[in-house]
């Protein structure tokens, strides 16, 4: 019993610690974006390739997933809707469904699995091989050389991804439902809009750009603790990996707040 | 071209470290292969990190600066697109001095060569500082080959402390 106890507190005082140190990280980071200089060649260079990595590689399988995810979650609400005589409530939960709650979580985890994992290897490596010891010997900030440009691009690819599911899983459902009932397509966004209130707003955006930042800086922080060796590796994109998952699970439990 | 000798492996990153921490003053280049390469840059983006990062530069004329540089040391202009892992042993000590080289610095410090080259890689790296050697240049390296470096280039031995409080002032 009491080594449970003891066990039991180890765990919350090793979870306290590596938060505080997270977000230890996090204030570090911060201070530095606001000097973050974007447009320095060196850093642009790292930036547009995350960006391209990220956001653009992604499509090819983005599109067929927010397309197929449209069509079946859109058709079945309506066929759903339609037989209980409530089809006015579509645009309502429509917004709810997909704005407020799919668009961000299913981009997060496509993200994550995606780049988050190749972004914390790729840190890990980079420890070990010694590649940010060449960066300090020439005074470059591995903040801002390595880090900031992933974060931002985390932010952005997140956002406009999120966007971009919201519309094509919109599209996807209105040709089902065009199927099923006579409307056109300008009446469903006209009930999508009707419903789109300023809270949807704030918390699509406060989901998007939230689980932006943590889809690169958990993986990142969780990496750069692997120094020696190469075992260090798996056992930090394992970490980095949970970490982020209770990080979405914190998004989108203080997203029911807004 | 100044040699420094040195003792043991723990004597060698103590130099590195006061190096290290001397050039947050002074502007330094290092080669050694313990500083690797960025892996996920080509080659020429490697070169141009430093630079590119500390001064403003225009990438197109870096790129023929570069070029010309590679043929100007006899190396393949065609590894400006490659990686870490498709350069042999010299190409990768020219990559590295280039890197350092057009960093600006005050000196180029090479640590630890002759652990890496032996045979005809030796010989191409001291036919370079024969061709090329220059006050800005600091060799770091083992008293156990002393011989070696008597016997191919001329040098002044320096020791360690005394050249950086005369030379590294910051």
């Amino acid at each position: 019993m009491n080594e449970a106890i003891g066990r039991l507190g180890g765990f919350f005082v090793n979870s306290f610690i590596t938060l505080s140190l997270y977000l230890n990280f996090c204030k570090n980071v911060l201070a530095k974006l606001i000097r973050f200089k974007l447009f320095n060649p060196a850093i642009f260079l790292v930036f547009l390739r995350q960006v391209y990595f990220t956001g653009v590689q992604i499509m090819p399988i983005f599109f067929p997933i927010s397309l197929i995810i449209g069509i079946a979650l859109v058709g079945l609400l309506t066929k759903f809707l339609v037989g209980l005589g409530a089809y006015e409530q579509i645009g309502q939960i429509l917004t709810i469904l997909i704005i407020r709650e799919l668009a961000p979580l299913l981009t997060a985890v496509l993200l994550s699995l995606r780049s988050s994992t190749a972004v914390s290897a790729e840190i890990a490596v980079m420890n070990i091989m010694g590649e940010v010891d060449t960066l300090n010997a020439y005074n470059i900030d591995p903040v801002d050389y390595l880090y900031l440009p992933r974060i931002v691009s985390g932010l952005i690819c997140m956002f406009s991804l999120a966007t971009f599911f919201s519309f094509i899983a919109i599209i996807g459902g209105y040709f089902v439902i065009s199927f099923q009932m006579n409307i056109t397509f300008d009446f469903l966004l006209t009930l999508i809009f009707d419903y789109l209130n300023f809270s949807d707003i704030i918390c699509f955006l406060y989901k998007t750009l939230l689980l932006g930042f943590f889809v690169m800086s958990i993986p990142i922080f969780t990496s750069m603790s692997v120094k020696n060796a190469n075992t260090e590796i798996p056992i930090a994109l394992l970490k980095g990996m949970m970490r982020l998952f209770y990080g979405i699970i914190f998004v989108e439990f203080t997203g029911f707040l807004i | 071209m100044k040699i420094i000798f040195l003792e043991t492996l723990r004597e060698l990153n103590e130099c590195y470290n006061k190096l290290n921490e001397k050039s947050r003053e002074v502007r330094l280049g290092f080669v050694w292969d313990r500083l690797p390469l960025i892996s996920n840059l080509s080659v020429l983006e490697n070169i141009m990190l430093p630079s590119g990062y500390h001064d403003s530069i225009k990438v197109k004329d870096m790129v023929d600066k570069i070029r010309d540089e590679l043929k100007r040391y006899n190396v393949n202009e065609n590894i400006l697109h490659a990686r870490r892992n498709d350069l042999d042993t010299f190409q990768m000590f020219i990559v590295k001095f280039l890197q350092a080289k057009f960093y600006n610095p005050e000196y180029i410090i090479f640590i630890n060569l002759l652990n890496l080259f032996v045979g005809e890689e030796e010989r191409k790296l001291f036919d370079f500082f024969r061709t090329y050697g220059s006050e800005k240049f600091v060799i770091l390296d083992y008293n156990g080959y002393e011989s070696i470096y008597r016997k191919n280039i001329k040098y002044e031995r320096v020791e360690f402390y005394q050249w950086v409080t005369r030379d590294l002032k910051g």
